[in-house]
């Protein structure tokens, strides 16, 4: 495949990472046979989307200029990454211009061979973390989440909130942070950021309708009722 | 069809090429990254190498039906017969590479399989410390899922790694057992 600027990129076929994939969410899903993903499975899943696209938009940026603004980054990320990663452009792209961003895919590629919104909600976290790490690695804290609209349809929504600086989003997630996370070498929090966000109505397979942090246990069952809806 | 003779291996209209595809850094990078997360987790190097190898065998498992879903092969006549299928065709078909077969028991009970190129383990090196670890041990997995999906019950490992300095990957696979078809 020639991806940006000309580049041949290897390729492999689909089946394998398809695979692969399929196997490793199974493996944290297994951790906890009888119930949803506890929070910190959740996080080391969404902790591998967010290194793995750090690492990819890394390559994939080498030889452009700098990005300018948010917006820009954003739809980098829409055309170009999203095409790198999934040889397809985003579908739609929506923006309050004020730091929030709803990204559509009509036909995400990993959502094809799942059957129920609530097994595929499990394989978004992944995706929101290279996002995620995507955006932290051109410069931008944000927090991602995912929902599914009908499969294989889905949406990311980024926010992106430029008041915050580089560190982290509320006190309380830090907290959660600290017990749980390491803190990422270029100074920003590996927590992710799906964690906390405010209060939404509507269907949502991974919304928290609440921060982490030292209501866990509240959350846990408030995130366990989300799941079930 | 099992038919006489050397089976052809020249390229069926590139299997291969008809292949949906995707961009192989990804799937060094997603590897990379669960390897990362499977040492942070698990207690000991052997706990990771096992582990790896099981996600491999889920996914041998399954490759199987897709492998003769698209590649039009029928079944194969033995043993030896389903090595180099698997090695040409099967290897050509999902990494985009064939691997090679050498060094057959003498009782056709084990055989070598060989590759250069690896895309689970592009990008990587492997720091002090690491040297029992079998970081494409998923590799290993995948044989044997493989070919316990054709009746053939195998144990793999690798001998030689290019991680660790050698100049290609070898896996050893021993045949334990052939399952007869109880409907044969």
């Amino acid at each position: 495949v020639t991806g940006m600027a000309g580049v041949r990129r290897k390729e492999v076929a689909e089946g394998v990472f398809d695979l692969l994939y399929i196997e490793i969410v199974d493996s944290f899903l297994k951790m906890n046979p009888h119930g949803p993903m506890d929070d910190i499975t959740l996080a080391k899943l969404e902790g591998m989307g967010f290194s793995t696209g750090q690492r990819l938009v890394e390559r994939y940026t080498r030889d452009r200029p700098r990005f300018t603004d948010q917006l820009e980054v954003v739809k980098f990320l829409c055309k170009e990454f999203w095409m790198e990663v999934f040889k397809k452009q985003m579908d739609n792209l929506r923006t309050n211009h004020r730091g929030t961003y709803h990204l559509f895919d009509d036909k995400f590629r990993w959502l094809t061979r799942i059957a129920n919104k609530e097994a595929g909600a499990h394989y978004l976290l992944f995706p929101c973390g290279l996002i995620r790490g995507a955006l932290a690695n051109l410069g931008f804290v944000a927090s991602v989440s995912a929902d599914i609209t009908t499969l294989p349809r889905c949406f990311f929504t980024i926010k992106i909130n430029s008041s915050q600086g580089r560190r982290g989003c509320c006190s309380c997630c830090i907290a959660f942070a600290a017990a749980y996370c390491t803190l990422h070498p270029c100074g920003l929090t590996s927590l992710p950021h799906f964690f906390c966000g405010p209060p939404r109505a509507g269907p949502s397979v991974l919304r928290r309708k609440r921060c982490g942090g030292s209501r866990l246990r509240r959350s846990t069952r408030e995130r366990t009722r989300t799941i079930r809806e | 069809d099992f038919s006489q003779g050397k089976r052809d291996m020249s390229s069926k209209g590139g299997a291969y090429a008809k292949m949906e595809k995707i961009n192989a850094e990804l799937l060094s990078v997603t590897y990379g990254t669960f390897v990362m997360q499977l040492l942070k987790d698990l207690p000991t190097l052997e706990s990771v190498n096992s582990k790896l190898e099981e996600i491999g065998y889920n996914m041998g498992l399954r490759i199987v039906d897709e492998f003769f879903a698209k590649s039009g092969e029928g079944g194969c006549k033995d043993v030896e017969d389903t090595a180099e299928v698997m090695a040409k065709r099967g290897f050509k078909m999902f990494m985009g590479f064939e691997a090679d077969i050498k060094d057959w028991a003498e009782n056709k009970m084990a055989f070598t399989i060989f590759f250069t190129l690896n895309p689970f383990a592009d990008f990587v090196e492997l720091p002090e410390g690491y040297s029992t670890l079998h970081y494409s041990n998923v590799l290993c997995g995948i044989i044997r899922g493989v070919l316990k999906a054709l009746n053939i019950l195998v144990k793999c490992k690798f001998i030689r790694d290019v991680l660790k300095g050698d100049s290609q990957y070898e896996i050893r696979v021993d045949i334990e057992e052939i399952l007869q078809d109880k409907y044969a």
